[in-house]
């Protein structure tokens, strides 16, 4: 430190260099973001081609471009559309707006409690959505009509509940991150229990279906699904997005964050509230998919870093991509039978997350 | 800017830790806030920052009331930078930094904005530092980030909580020498809490004594730093000698009857 260290001794040319390196690495982000929409258009599209049966990859984009185009519809057969627009395409989606929005909340709920390992299914939305599926399908007994949609009901209302009961504990503590892990803790051992206890009750058949759905699956997806969950996932993209800055700010510590004009609590309840409300929508669709919500958004910081206006759509990205991935690896790998998704985006992911973070120089964990 | 703090309490639930806090800092003034631990100089900087709330009393700057100011204001006045702050994810230096900006800037920060950092790193000798994680640096680097990352905020009132206290001697003298000239050239009012009370003396304009959460002495270095003074505040015997114009207090043995009064306690 130089006396008169005002004195600006720093020359335009130094200026512009700092401002170019930062814009340099900004843009760099940029391209890597729409390398990740690149690639996982490319996965969406092999992905509409492979499976029980296999569709050329010809064909595939001709059924696709025909929305854009419809001369090109008649060079397809309606065997492939049907295919296609019935059966894969519901899913492809679902599974891209489901692992997007997974990833999402974990990467907000990872903000909002300044903890690494935190993840919505760490707060209890998972055990409490598996718990209302298994009350519906044991007991039959819950909120909504009848069937499938009986078990989507209660798996939404239970989670609704767990998020509540997480808030209200936490909220006693004035929403501390810790608090709100604590509480996140108990809430999903107490709904853990609470399922175990039904499974131990409940009839063979039955219990089975409870443990499949515990798995995860998107072998029921239709369209208004994957539209349903992909308007909840825009939703809650764009405000959260918008408070990409002050997610940055409150990792310096709610002191600071106040300091930096953040309203750091009341930030932290909404943006939490936001990303727990996208899993449970996720969740009581698909069933509990771990992994995505934990590991997505490590994975997407291990790329673009930890700043918020590229890690909350990288963490889209990522999701996305994972479960796409893992789910066509669940329905082909032993075609005509599935494997659930939930046990093949752990396989998959792992290994891959490993890779990442021993090449990854980021600083991670103190590495 | 004017700072008044006016008959500030504080409590932490029903243990009282400022009692009656009254001052008023010039415009462009460096305070200093001296006192054991647990004397209330944290408390009373959160205080100012609005991060705690005062039981009873106000603080004012520029005659308005720090509690009715909107916090994206206050934000835009006072920068504060804490003791320690959490780090869970490894930002850059220049992104920290730049989130001290984070009043004023968009969603793309301009090119004010990239200056304001830069001028800031170059202050706390940071220009090397700008592209390497926070969290591999040591905790004298991470405390002059923390610092450029309130100055770039350009803020009117600067809240420091001890901000040399892992700095090694060099950088010492460096910080509070960079703090003094930008309190005088830009006239940001400066308030710190600090434990050197040498430091303290050199650099500061005048000093608050705390005790207890209250005032036990207030004015200039010289008014100040007497072995009187330090004996009741702090409970040691010390020689106060003089060099280059400002008191120099050299700590020499405990006072027996405070300490007795301590244990007794």
């Amino acid at each position: 430190m130089k006396t008169s260290a005002l004195s600006s001794k720093s020359s335009a040319l130094v200026d512009g260099a700092f401002g170019d390196e930062y814009r340099r690495s900004a843009a760099t982000r940029v391209l890597v973001l729409a390398a990740g929409v690149a690639l996982l258009a490319v996965l969406a599209v092999l992905a509409v081609t492979v499976g029980a049966v296999k569709v050329p990859p010809g064909d595939a984009c001709r059924v696709l471009m025909s929305v854009l185009w419809t001369p090109w519809r008649h060079t397809t057969s309606a065997f492939s559309r049907a295919l296609i627009w019935e059966l894969r395409l519901p899913r492809i989606v679902l599974a891209v707006v489901a692992g997007a929005g997974l990833s999402l909340s974990g990467a907000v709920i990872q903000a909002t409690t300044r903890n690494p390992l935190a993840s919505p299914f760490t707060l209890g939305i998972s055990a409490a959505a598996g718990f209302g599926a298994a009350l519906a399908i044991v007991l039959g007994a819950g909120l909504g009509g009848p069937g499938a949609y009986l078990v989507v009901a209660n798996a939404f209302a239970c989670s609704m509940l767990a998020m509540g009961l997480v808030h209200l504990l936490a909220g006693v503590k004035g929403f501390s991150p810790s608090a709100t892990v604590l509480a996140g803790v108990a809430v999903n051992f107490f709904f853990m229990a609470l399922t175990s206890l039904l499974q131990y009750l409940g009839q063979s058949e039955d219990v089975k279906a409870v443990v499949l759905w515990l798995m995860g699956g998107l072998h029921r997806a239709t369209w208004g699904q994957a539209s349903l969950l992909g308007g909840v996932l825009l939703v809650a993209l764009v405000p959260l997005f918008g408070v990409a800055w002050d997610l940055n700010a409150l990792q310096l510590g709610d002191e600071v964050a106040h300091s930096l004009g953040v309203p750091h609590r009341r930030l932290r309840v909404w943006a939490s509230l936001v990303a727990l409300l996208v899993t449970a929508s996720v969740v009581s669709f698909t069933g509990t998919i771990g992994f995505v919500c934990l590991v997505g958004p490590h994975m997407a910081r291990l790329v673009v870093g930890p700043d918020h206006r590229f890690l909350l759509p990288a963490s889209c990205l990522m999701g996305g991509l994972l479960l796409l991935g893992a789910d066509t690896v669940a329905r082909t790998l032993v075609a005509p039978l599935e494997l659930p998704v939930g046990i093949v985006t752990s396989l998959l992911g792992v290994p891959i997350f490993v890779c990442l973070l021993l090449r990854g120089n980021t600083g991670y964990w103190g590495g | 800017m004017t700072i008044v703090i006016e008959d500030v309490h504080f409590s932490y639930s029903a243990r009282p830790v400022l009692c009656g806090v009254t001052a008023r800092i010039a415009r462009g003034e460096v305070l200093g806030l001296l006192g054991p631990n647990g004397a209330g100089k944290s408390t009373l900087l959160r205080c100012m920052d609005r991060v705690l709330t005062p039981t009873r009393g106000a603080v004012l700057v520029d005659g308005r009331k720090v509690a009715n100011l909107p916090l994206r204001e206050l934000a835009k006045l006072i920068a504060y930078v804490p003791q320690d702050a959490a780090h869970a994810f490894p930002h850059r230096v220049f992104e920290l930094v730049l989130l001290g900006r984070r009043a004023k800037v968009g969603l793309r920060p301009r090119e004010q904005d990239l200056k304001a950092v830069r001028e800031s790193l170059s202050w706390f000798d940071l220009e090397e530092l700008a592209w390497r994680n926070v969290n591999e640096l040591s905790g004298g680097e991470r405390q002059r980030v923390m610092l450029a990352r309130a100055l770039a905020a350009e803020p009117r009132v600067l809240l420091l909580d001890e901000p040399t206290s892992s700095l090694d001697l060099r950088h010492q003298l460096g910080v509070l020498a960079t703090l003094r000239e930008l309190a005088q050239h830009r006239q940001i009012t400066t308030v710190m809490a600090m434990h050197d009370i040498n430091l303290a003396a050199r650099f500061c304009d005048r000093l608050i004594l705390l005790k207890c959460g209250a005032i036990h002495a207030l004015g200039s270095p010289s008014e100040v730093l007497t072995p009187q003074n330090i004996r009741d505040v702090y409970g040691i015997n010390a020689v106060v000698s003089w060099h280059g114009g400002s008191p120099y207090v050299i700590p020499w043995s405990e006072d027996q009857r405070v300490s007795s009064r301590v244990h007794l306690a």
